[in-house]
């Protein structure tokens, strides 16, 4: 545990990791979850668990078969998630497949972890039930996302497939999927549109969309970039805009009913990939950013997001946002938020695969680097009350 | 008196002088006789000699005494002191005898003597003196007694004279008193009888008018009277007269009228009606719309009468010269002096409008005084243009002037209204038929006009004249036309129209007033200017843009065609047999001769074209040019095309950069329009550090010289110190200086970042064309992908060093160069590998760039580097910890060999490093990472030289990656992978 200007709080896994996931805690706490990948080494799932009062992280340890390349929580149940994963198979080659597994915390057995700096967490282990697998066959699977309780979408090299799946029978059916567009190009990364039935993929050096019912395309950026896209995001509070990372270092927002009008908004404060990004579900002005840079960026956009509908909302293009606040209001003590990097987090010391934000706290977010470390960080208070002041 | 006591004192005081002399000759023990003590002795000395010593003197002398008694005791007390009151003759002859001896004695004696004798004639001297200016003053005195009694006696006499003349001029006074009274009112019966007399005659007068058609006079007549007749109204007599008079009037009215309808009726006709129809009070709303409708039909018809003229005259009158020279020369005199003498002819005539000569034979007089305008503009101007201008002006005065005039609507004085009329008639010199006096004052005067009327008339009349006056432009534009070859305009015509219309603001200022005339000219001249500069500009910007396309194919084509064959090398000196490149056929090519030779061409330009272009421009006479405001909005014009020239083409650079399709995953094809970036990018650096710089410097002594310029065309004076950027320029300079570096940034990074990601995808082998898990064990020799880059990076190093130039930092043996000889040499690992081959450890054959990365690995085989990787992997990350954080995608700073080709290698190293991590290996894939590690580590190092540690590292985590994900690592020893790497070339 660390006690930075900011107070951040650093884990250390003792093993490489490259997935994270917030999971829908119903204590009120903020938890996550983190994959372990060794090939060669026997595999772990964390759950960590902040305690905001002591400023701790609790973690419990479950015992995975394989190397994790992929975790997703259930957007419902804290205690569900799934994981891709790849198995070697007579040390000749690799099997990829995809589990939803039940996290059972039973016995208590404290450990006394010493290895980061002689702090202490609580750590107990739990054993993983496994619910069900989808059967990918010979695809090679690299996330899976829910899209509620029956329906989760698999990302896989040259396909997305829709899956039903029942929980309780433990079963997976395939109902539907979409072949890659570009047969040079695999499927990098994909996101649901929290307000519609729609699917949007990135590949290669194009972002597409799909309608899930109909299985057709919505909209495609083609070319979107001159290099490859490794990541997209789906703004959770405003429809048609999305965000993509690449190999670029750039950072793109996208309106998607305007494709040929280019991106909205550019960033560039990674000086390598962008390999993560992440809207707050609450505010969406923030966003993370995460980068071989080893670097965390967190990002103002203030001047494209909701929050400047409710500043402007003579010009505001949707009118879903009906609230509307006191204008007077923010005008009085705080500079409303700008535009631009709010904060720069290099706690990392190795590529920063993902990055995500707590599901409880809207200030509080983990990032976790390739050699296994996980850091808890907030945004600075001086940009909460920005936002809170102002809007 | 006094003057005269002053007067003595001098020559006193010059004595006085010799007395401390004397005292100290003769009283040698007292030498204390300072400045003061002698200045007080001669004081008392004049004290004695004037007799004033008593009360206040010796007052003070005692008081200064008692005060210097200290210092000099013996001053006044001394007895043996000659000079002192205390003197006591006894005493002294005493010491004397006591002190002396005879011949002493004797001299004292003799000194005494002569100073008494001195002493005496001084005395008497002054007593002399002021005796005769005594004398002198008693003269004086009585002569001024004499005189005053003279004067009292004339005093008298003439106090008794004005005594006289009082009385008598009273007695006139008295006598005239009664008679004046009646002068005054004979005087005024006259004037009334002579006014009654003109009012009695009145009708007659009228009638007579009527029958000679000159209603001019019959109208001034008649308003003239017309208030006598008001007045007097309740006389029959005058009822009787008035009734006459209205009953012709009205007859004048009606035939003025149909003189005014009348289709021949000219603009001068119609509105010298209109004056005398608004002086009989006709309703001035009805009044001017009929008179805007007549005029704009009456304008119309001279417009097109006017266009149909001028159709056959030529736009400049010069006769076609041969040589623009020779047009050049004649050209100045005759349009400008004709159009000067015109303008002049026209104040001269506007000013005699007073004196009452009609308006035809002015406009007679105007014609026969110059001769026909000979060419297009100067005609319309003179006939079209002369006429709306006198329709505003006279349109203005009889119905919009008190609302021109001041703010306030009816009640201003009438005689200031006359005086504004006066002074705006004065004002416009062009207008002949400014109303007379009499007729606007009487219109002020019944002013029944209210102001919405008057806003209404003016708005339509705006309306009506802005009509006309931007078909008089566009015709003017119609004049001007840009062809595609901006150099071959001939300036003089152009300048020479718009010269005409600057003219014809300068003379128009009721279109000025009521239409902004002169903005609409102005706008137009500025637009003229801009296009001018913009067209000019922008030849220079297509051919620089053309040039850099070729340039760019040139450089491509030099580029060694792609050979698929095992040979890494490619012909290098190849393809040089183009016929363009004798430049490059030399051994020691260098693009940055080609690029050297673009930017002279720009200068060349600038100088050759583009600014003895816009001097000819500006340098012929054109007076629009030559007042200084005129002069410096082309400057300031001209200054803002110019920044905008370049940021549109540093716009155009970066959007054809940006523009060039990503390519796949680094086909060769690519690197032929990749380079482009890199071409351009040199070419900004260039214009930022010389080229921009040095054109401002030809601006400064060229376009912007200040003083005037010399019309004889040498505008480039070549001096042989460079000036220095004029200051408004400055700012200019010095911000595009920095765009253009900027944008080389920009361009360059984009190359750089470029060329990184193409190699990168194919390190990273996007498209997963290899299996890593099932290849063979022990690979056979380096990746193809890492051959391509190989052999890409040294094409893309040889265009660099082209562009850029060599930094000459590389190493001798494995230096790169254009011939394929070099080439060849270099390819052998210059005895490096060759000899460290038999030694094991290949760190001792490259000391230079291997020691510290490697330095955890020492000579420790490769076996047990692998297995003592948690020990590694923690000083890894403790090397980690204090290493800077390693910055991939940057700004390039060094603009050279080293600086931009270690920007491509770190991308790709990191790239692979990356990739590396996504992926499972097997045995032999393991083995082939580790190969094509030190196949890098090798081939590439020299394109590393700014940072080999930082390769180094990257090199060694992509390994120790490899390591971790591979099923069933087994580590080659170092002897195979050399082995393998040697037969590389083989």
């Amino acid at each position: 545990m660390e006690h930075g200007e900011h107070r951040s709080c650093a884990y250390g896994l003792r093993h490489q990791a490259r997935c994270l996931s917030a999971i829908k805690s119903t204590d009120g706490k903020s938890s996550f979850i983190i994959g372990t990948q060794e090939l060669s080494r026997p595999n772990e799932v964390h759950l960590l668990t902040f305690d905001e009062e002591f400023f701790e992280i609790s973690t419990t340890i479950f015992s995975h078969p394989h190397e994790i390349w992929d975790i997703s929580a259930s957007k419902e149940d804290p205690d569900l998630f799934f994981t891709c994963y790849r198995e070697v198979i007579d040390g000749k080659k690799t099997q990829s497949k995809a589990s939803l597994w039940r996290m059972k915390r039973g016995n208590q057995e404290q450990e006394e972890d010493g290895h980061e700096g002689g702090m202490h967490h609580h750590q107990t282990r739990g054993e993983l039930e496994h619910v069900l697998s989808l059967d990918i066959g010979d695809g090679s699977v690299k996330k899976v996302i829910w899209q509620d309780r029956t329906e989760v979408i698999s990302v896989e090299d040259w396909r997305i497939c829709i899956w039903d799946i029942d929980i309780k029978q433990g079963t997976a059916k395939l109902t539907g999927s979409i072949d890659t567009p570009d047969k040079g190009f695999k499927f990098a990364s994909a996101v649901m549109n929290p307000h519609a039935q729609e699917v949007v993929a990135v590949y290669g050096r194009s972002i597409q969309g799909w309608n899930l019912s109909s299985l057709k395309p919505t909209f495609t950026i083609k070319d979107a970039q001159p290099a490859l896209l490794f990541c997209v995001d789906y703004n959770p509070n405003r429809p048609f805009q999305i965000a993509t990372g690449g190999d670029d270092c750039k950072v793109r927002i996208w309106d998607v009913r305007d494709i040929t009008a280019g991106p909205i908004m550019t960033i560039q404060d990674h000086t390598h990939w962008v390999w993560s990004v992440a809207y707050n579900k609450f505010h969406d002005q923030l966003m993370l950013t995460s980068s071989s840079d080893c670097q965390v960026n967190l990002q103002s956009i203030v001047s494209i997001s909701t929050g400047a509908e409710y500043k402007y909302e003579g010009d505001a293009s949707e009118g879903e946002q009906g609230a509307e606040e006191d204008r007077e209001q923010g005008d009085n003590v705080q500079d409303p938020p700008t535009d631009g990097l709010v904060q720069a987090f290099d706690q990392h010391e190795d590529s920063v695969y993902q990055v995500a934000w707590s599901s409880v706290d809207p200030w509080l977010f983990m990032s976790l680097s390739h050699d296994g470390r996980a850091v808890m960080n907030q945004v600075p208070s001086e940009e909460k009350f920005k936002i809170l002041l102002n809007y | 008196m006094a003057a005269g006591a002053n007067a003595t004192i001098y020559p006193l005081e010059g004595n006085s002088l010799t007395v401390p002399h004397r005292s100290a000759a003769g009283n040698k023990t007292s030498i204390t006789a300072t400045g003061t003590a002698t200045r007080r002795r001669a004081k008392s000395f004049l004290r004695n000699y004037y007799g004033i010593q008593q009360t206040d003197a010796t007052n003070q002398d005692g008081s200064k005494d008692s005060s210097s008694a200290p210092s000099g005791p013996t001053s006044k007390t001394d007895p043996y002191d000659l000079d002192s009151h205390a003197f006591e003759v006894d005493k002294y002859m005493h010491k004397m005898f006591v002190e002396k001896q005879l011949p002493g004695l004797v001299q004292a004696d003799n000194e005494l003597v002569a100073d008494i004798r001195q002493l005496d004639g001084d005395m008497k001297t002054l007593v002399y003196e002021n005796y005769s200016k005594f004398l002198s003053a008693t003269d004086t005195i009585n002569k001024m007694k004499s005189n005053v009694d003279n004067l009292e006696s004339e005093m008298a006499r003439l106090t008794q004279n004005i005594g006289k003349i009082a009385t008598s001029s009273s007695a006139i006074h008295s006598s005239l008193g009664g008679k004046r009274e009646k002068i005054r009112q004979l005087n005024g019966v006259h004037s009334l009888l002579t006014k009654l007399q003109f009012v009695f005659e009145l009708p007659t007068n009228l009638h007579q008018c009527l029958e000679t058609e000159s209603y001019t006079q019959a109208v001034k007549s008649y308003c003239r009277t017309l208030h006598l007749l008001q007045h007097y109204k309740h006389l029959t007599v005058f009822t009787g007269i008035e009734r006459e008079c209205k009953a012709i009037m009205v007859q004048v009215a009606q035939k003025i009228r149909q003189r005014m309808c009348s289709d021949t009726a000219s603009i001068t006709e119609i509105t010298e009606s209109v004056g005398l129809l608004l002086a009989l009070k006709e309703d001035p709303v009805a009044l001017w719309k009929q008179y805007l409708g007549l005029s704009m039909s009456a304008l119309r018809k001279v417009n097109t009468k006017t266009l149909e003229e001028i159709k056959n005259l030529p736009l400049y009158s010069t006769p076609p010269a041969a040589s623009p020279r020779s047009a050049q020369t004649p050209m100045p005199a005759t349009p400008k002096r004709s159009i000067k003498k015109s303008a002049r002819t026209a104040t001269n005539t506007s000013a005699s409008s007073g004196t009452g000569s009609t308006e035809k034979e002015k406009e007679n007089k105007v014609k026969t005084s110059t001769p026909p305008p000979a060419d297009k503009v100067a005609y319309l101007n003179a006939y079209f243009l002369k006429q709306v201008e006198a329709f505003v002006v006279s349109f203005m005065n009889y119905f919009l002037a008190p609302t021109a005039a001041s703010g306030t609507p009816a009640n201003s004085s009438s005689n200031s209204g006359g005086m504004t009329v006066a002074a705006s008639g004065e004002e416009a010199p062009g207008s002949d038929q400014r109303p007379p006096a009499w007729v606007a004052k009487d219109t002020r005067a019944h002013a029944n006009v209210t102001r919405e009327q008057i806003s209404e008339a003016s708005t339509t009349v705006m309306e009506a004249a802005s009509n006309m006056v931007s078909n008089y432009l566009d015709t003017i534009r119609s004049f001007l036309d840009y062809p595609n070859d901006i150099f071959s305009i001939e300036p003089q015509v152009h300048v020479h129209v718009l010269q005409n219309l600057y003219l014809a603001t300068k003379s128009s200022s009721g279109l000025c007033q009521l239409v902004g005339f002169d903005t609409l000219a102005t706008g137009l001249i500025q637009n003229w200017e801009s296009q001018l500069i913009e067209r000019a500009l922008g030849k220079v910007k297509e051919g620089l843009m053309s040039r850099i396309v070729q340039q760019n194919l040139q450089l491509a084509r030099q580029s060694p065609k792609s050979n698929n064959s095992g040979t890494i090398m490619g012909d290098v000196s190849l393809s040089l047999a183009e016929p363009f490149s004798t430049v490059a056929a030399t051994q020691g090519f260098s693009w940055a001769i080609v690029l050297k030779e673009t930017t002279v061409w720009l200068l060349d330009t600038f100088k050759v074209d583009t600014i003895p272009f816009l001097e000819k421009c500006m340098s012929s006479d054109a007076q629009f040019l030559e007042t200084t405001e005129g002069r410096a909005l082309f400057l300031k014009n001209f200054q803002d095309e110019f920044k905008t020239f370049w940021d549109w083409i540093l716009k155009e650079m970066q959007q054809r950069s940006s523009a060039i399709p990503p390519s796949g995953a680094g086909s060769t094809e690519s690197l032929g329009s990749r380079t482009s970036s890199l071409v351009m990018s040199q070419l900004c650096f260039e214009f930022s550090t010389s080229v921009v710089e040095q054109l401002y410097k030809t601006l400064s002594k060229t376009l912007f010289r200040v003083g005037k310029r010399n019309r004889s065309g040498s505008f480039l004076i070549e001096s042989y110190e460079e000036p220095p950027v004029l200051p408004q320029l400055q700012w200019d300079c010095k911000s595009v200086i920095q765009v253009c570096q900027e944008s080389g940034h920009i361009l360059l990074d984009g190359f750089i970042a470029r060329t990184g990601n193409e190699l990168s995808w194919l390190v990273m082998d996007v498209r997963s064309e290899t299996d890593f898990m099932t290849l063979e064990s022990p690979p056979t020799g380096v990746s193809v992908a890492w051959e391509t880059i190989y052999r890409q990076l040294n094409e893309i190093e040889r265009q660099v060093m082209m562009v850029y130039g060599d930094d000459g930092e590389r190493l001798g043996n494995h230096e790169i160069s254009s011939e394929s000889t070099r080439r060849e040499s270099a390819f052998r690992p210059g005895g490096g590998i060759g000899g460290g081959a038999g030694g094991g450890s290949h760190s001792g054959s490259k000391p230079s760039h291997q020691n510290d990365s490697m330095a955890s690995f020492g000579s420790n085989t490769m076996n047990s580097r692998f297995d003592h990787q948690q020990r590694n992997l923690l000083l890894s990350n403790i090397d980690k910890l204090f290493s800077d954080r390693v910055e991939i995608f940057i700004r390039c700073q060094d603009l050279n060999r080293t600086g931009i080709m270690f920007g491509i290698i770190k991308i790709l190293l990191k790239a692979w490093a990356e990739s590396v991590r996504m992926k499972t290996f097997g045995k032999g894939g393991f083995q082939q990472v580790q190969v094509d590690a030190e196949f890098a580590k090798v081939w590439l190092w020299r394109f590393a030289t700014a940072d080999e540690r930082l390769m180094h590292s990257l090199l060694e985590e992509a390994q120790q990656t490899a390591y971790r994900r591979c099923i069933d690592a087994v580590p080659l020893d170092t002897h195979s992978v050399e082995s393998i790497i040697n037969s590389f070339e083989r």
